[in-house]
């Protein structure tokens, strides 16, 4: 188990062994949320440059 | 409550806490229907363990159901079942694998949760988990009969359950 990363190691499990559902495929729309895709909405910006040299 | 010498206790904490209007959670002690009805907030690990394999589906089904009647939460870990089944030289390998070759996570743990991990990993050196592996599947079983009755589930860990 490591620090840090076992709470997305445990939400993992709860889908793969329990059962529980991502958002998404719950409300049965994958195709627009709930992967990190292009086109997909997210709360995700991937940049590439660092933007603390000139914000 | 993450030990307790004996049920008595255990009960008795348990009234305290409702009297005084606390939650509390605990490790699993005594039966799953004592600690539904002592008010348990939340239970950590299992309900139950052994697993429920005397019950019936329905048998469990029946507890489930007084668990989300008593609005008890589960709160399962399972993240930390995996440590404890791995075998001491797997183990062993990971703790002194500093530039994190077997695992690239293993290179952001600091220094003094590796002296622990280390500690637990020469205290499971004779492997007493071993015989939970056979109980794995119907500890599982019991986890997914419960998401379906649905029980609460809270993602990780003891002490953020209440």
């Amino acid at each position: 188990m490591y620090p840090g990363f076992s709470l997305h190691d445990e939400l993992q499990k709860l889908v793969d062994i329990v059962g529980f559902r991502p958002m998404a495929a719950y409300f049965g729309r994958e195709s627009e949320f709930g992967s990190l895709e292009p086109g997909q909405t997210a709360d995700l910006v991937m940049l590439d440059a660092n933007p603390l040299v000139d914000i | 409550m993450r030990t307790t010498p004996d049920e008595a206790t255990f009960l008795a904490v348990a009234a305290e806490a409702k009297r005084r209007h606390l939650p509390f959670a605990a490790h699993p002690i005594g039966t799953p229907r004592s600690m539904i009805s002592a008010g348990l907030t939340s239970v950590e690990h299992f309900l139950a363990f052994p697993p429920l394999d005397a019950l019936t589906r329905t048998g469990r089904r029946a507890l489930f159901d007084k668990m989300v009647e008593a609005r008890m939460f589960y709160s399962n870990t399972m993240v930390n079942l995996d440590p404890l089944l791995l075998p001491y030289e797997e183990a062993k390998k990971r703790v002194e694998d500093s530039t994190g070759v077997v695992d690239p996570r293993r290179k952001h743990v600091c220094a003094y949760l590796i002296d622990d991990w280390r500690e637990q990993v020469e205290e499971g050196k004779s492997a007493p988990y071993e015989p939970f592996r056979k109980q794995l599947p119907n500890l599982y079983r019991d986890f997914r009969e419960m998401r379906e009755a649905g029980v609460q589930f809270l993602v990780e860990a003891t002490s953020a359950s209440c």
